[in-house]
């Protein structure tokens, strides 16, 4: 059995009267991406809050690598949370190096590593200058940097590209795609579902602190219906008995197909055919975005 | 609540440093004395800056102000032939001539003289030409002139703090007036015969918070009247002399050691220093903790504190800030001290003050040092524990202000028994308060001079200590639960929920 790399068994957490995560169950392998995904207020901060250890669950365990709690391996953990702060009269290395002894480097350790990952995120010139005399972007990456310090083997990223720019998101998606080929496991949370379809082997949505979808991207996209549109003249009636159609929208000259799971767009596309003009067909799968909306929205409808 | 001391350590380190490091920080250690400098010496500044007080006198008898006068003059006068006599013959205010020697007795009894007549017309509104001659005359007649730049130059003479204006043969209605319009301070009714009776002696002001001009007049006046009963009786000058003589009291001081000793002025001093030192340990303690205060709320508000929980428990976080801001308050203390002995060593010697006055004593004092040195220790864990707690629960700084209410009013009770336990240090006051802990390092402090027994000092430390454990341990289930909430602070029913709930 593969190590995985976190363990999360029934995990509720309830806030006053809110209860923020509800029965959670998730499993992360070692060294994959996994998106948590969810609207505002669906519990995912919470949930990773959990998972690094500075929350404790009310009911349901998490363990880490199989065996542990967030505090036996923080060592093996990095995080960077949503809102991110920096102490301003402190210097950039000096900063990154208080993180990396914090989680148990020693200081020239620290101070080495320090330099290279600023090196690396080319804010080596900064290095001794205080933190309150970076820009945002800057700062955010000089966060990367405290996170990634001890080389840890589990990352956690709240909302990693907020208020990043395209070229500073790129770099983030380099340094996570670099983690996953070194068998680290990441973690992110993210709004944005093209950056999570992009680089997220696997993911889960929660919505009100519960599960809606939850596995990787192939069979989250596979629970999603694919659709045909098309555009025809002629008696629309045969669209209502199609074979592994559930359910149609119809328009009187454009229609959407929702399609079963072992539905065979060809046989379809063959019987209509035989009834109606066709001057558009089109199959596709269902966007991340669309299964999103989709899963929230009907979500609420229940 | 076990504590992990490397991590501690690391987070106590941190927070020393960056707050020693900082320009801003030793700047506002020497600030202190200085605006404690600038406030006891600033009432002695405004009063010299301060105007003359005016008053005028309506004499029914005809000679006593007249007589008050001369000897206002006289007096004034020496003082003011002093300062000239000081001066440079350049800085002396012009028009006075070659004045030649200021200091023989002639010029003395001369100025005195004239000064007096001169008074004298003042109050007669009787302007007769006045051809001043002498130096003594010119002087008097200077004086009479530019009584402003007199006062500034010699500013013990009495013009400069009670400058008399002419009546001229007012009435008391219009002296009212001139009360209501503020050009007077107030005004003296002489009776026709104050020798015979004093009824009848009247002093009319608006402002009955400074009476010192009635105080000072009246003890003049009291003064030649006694004198003229003193003639009218024929009694010898030598026997009215004698009769006059107060009894004084020479205060000695029964010292520990049972040696009977003259009280000096150090002795009072040494007695009150515990006052000063409460003083000093209530600014000391009241400002670290609020460091301590602002920097968990800072922390908490910029978010940082998620990332530093993902590496430390909060209970190591919490005890790094109070180890390490404990740190940067000793070094704030210690430079305190350090400045107060080198005042208290040097600077008597500096200003010239007489060997007797060796406040080196104060500084010499085991029992004052040590009681501050341990008294600050359990001072500021306490109240640092309450500030950890409070700062945890706040979002910004004006949330923690209104927290921190019940802790400042607290903190007023040691200032405003300061000066009663000063004065009676064993007293029941004293004595209940010491068992309080919040109030027991300031209030123990207060008596340093005479000590309690040895009983009371292990047991209120021992009160005192069992009281830092248990704030401790709350404080770190409040910190713990308080220091991730966001939104406003909680209730304070939820607060008790928090110390209810076993930390981890």
């Amino acid at each position: 059995m593969p190590e995985t790399a976190v363990e999360l068994t029934s995990v509720s957490k309830r806030f006053a009267h809110v209860t923020a995560v509800d029965a959670l169950s998730l499993s992360i392998p070692r060294g994959v991406v996994y998106g948590i995904l969810g609207p505002n207020g669906a519990g995912k901060t919470t949930t990773i809050r959990m998972l690094v250890g500075i929350l404790r669950p009310d009911s349901g365990t998490i363990r880490l690598f199989n065996t542990a709690t967030a505090a036996d391996v923080k060592a093996r953990l990095g995080y960077l949370p949503e809102e991110k702060g920096l102490y301003k009269k402190m210097r950039v290395l000096e900063l990154v190096t208080y993180f990396g002894r914090l989680k148990g480097m020693t200081r020239v350790a620290a101070q080495r590593r320090g330099r290279e990952l600023l090196d690396e995120f080319e804010l080596l010139d900064w290095q001794h200058e205080r933190c309150e005399s970076l820009s945002k972007g800057m700062g955010q990456k000089v966060q990367i940097a405290a996170t990634l310090i001890h080389d840890p083997e589990l990352i956690v990223l709240d909302e990693p590209f907020s208020g990043l720019d395209p070229v500073n998101v790129e770099l983030v998606r380099r340094i996570v795609l670099a983690q996953r080929a070194r068998n680290h496991t990441v973690l992110l949370s993210t709004h944005v579902m093209e950056q999570a379809e992009q680089i997220c082997d696997g993911l889960i949505l929660i919505n009100h602190g519960r599960t809606l979808l939850n596995g990787s991207l192939g069979e989250v996209r596979g629970t999603a219906q694919r659709t045909i549109t098309l555009d025809y003249d002629g008696d629309g009636g045969c669209l209502e008995h199609l074979p592994g159609v559930l359910r149609v929208n119809n328009a009187g000259r454009h229609a959407e197909l929702s399609l079963a799971p072992d539905a065979d767009p060809q046989a379809i596309l063959g019987i209509l055919l035989q009834h109606v003009t066709l001057h558009a067909f089109d199959t596709r799968d269902a966007s991340l975005h669309e299964i999103f909306v989709r899963s929230v929205s009907s979500d609420h409808a229940r | 609540m076990r504590v992990d001391v490397r991590s501690a350590g690391l987070v106590a380190a941190r927070e020393y440093l960056e707050n020693v490091r900082t320009r801003g920080f030793w700047l506002s250690i020497l600030l202190m004395p200085v605006l404690l400098l600038v406030l006891s010496l600033a009432p002695m500044l405004l009063a010299d800056a301060e105007s003359a007080v005016r008053y005028t006198v309506l004499d029914q008898s005809g000679w006593v102000h007249r007589a008050v006068a001369a000897q206002v003059a006289a007096v004034d006068a020496a003082t003011l032939l002093d300062a000239l006599a000081q001066l440079p013959a350049v800085e002396r205010p012009t028009g006075l001539g070659d004045l030649g020697d200021l200091e023989t007795a002639e010029v003395r009894t001369e100025i005195a003289t004239h000064s007096a007549q001169l008074y004298v017309r003042l109050e007669s509104a009787d302007v007769q030409s006045f051809e001043p001659t002498s130096p003594g005359a010119r002087i008097a007649q200077w004086w009479f002139d530019h009584p402003d730049a007199a006062a500034e130059i010699a500013p013990q003479i009495t013009a400069a703090r009670f400058r008399f204006v002419a009546a001229d043969g007012a009435d008391r209605g219009a002296l009212n007036a001139a009360l209501t319009a503020d050009t007077l301070h107030g005004y003296f009714v002489i009776p026709d015969d104050p020798v015979a009776d004093g009824a009848g002696s009247i002093y009319v002001t608006r402002k009955l918070t400074n009476l010192e001009v009635r105080n000072w007049y009246a003890s003049l006046v009291t003064e030649v009247v006694r004198d003229r009963r003193i003639r009218e009786e024929n009694i010898a000058a030598a026997t009215a002399q004698w009769i006059q003589a107060p009894v004084i009291f020479d205060t000695t001081r029964l010292s520990d050691s049972g040696a009977e000793t003259e009280a000096g002025l150090v002795d009072t001093l040494n007695q009150w220093a515990p006052v000063a030192f409460v003083y000093l340990l209530w600014i000391s303690i009241f400002s670290v903790t609020q460091m301590l205060l602002t920097n968990t709320v800072e922390e908490k508000s910029n978010k940082l504190v998620e990332v530093l929980l993902s590496s430390v428990s909060p209970v190591d976080l919490m005890a790094g800030k109070i180890v390490g801001i404990a740190g940067t308050g000793i070094t704030i203390v210690g430079a305190w001290l350090a400045l107060f002995l080198a005042v208290v060593l040097w600077l008597p010697a500096l200003l010239g003050a007489p060997i007797s006055l060796d406040l080196g004593a104060l500084a010499r004092n085991p029992v004052y040092l040590s009681s501050f040195l341990v008294y600050f220790f359990l001072g500021y864990l306490f109240y640092a524990a309450l500030l950890c707690g409070i700062g945890s629960l706040a979002n910004n700084l004006k949330e923690a202000q209104t927290l921190m209410m019940p802790v400042q009013l607290l903190l007023i009770v040691p200032l405003i028994v300061m000066i009663p336990i000063g004065r009676n240090p064993n007293g029941l006051l004293a004595e209940i308060l010491s068992w309080i802990p919040p109030l027991t390092p300031f209030v123990m402090m207060n008596r340093a001079a005479f000590p309690p027994s040895i009983a009371t000092y292990i047991g209120t430390t021992v009160l005192m200590l069992a009281s830092i454990y248990i704030a401790l341990r709350l404080a770190a289930r409040i910190f713990e639960n308080g220091i991730l909430m966001t939104g406003k602070p909680p209730r304070l029913s939820a607060i008790f929920a928090m110390l209810r709930r076993r930390p981890r």
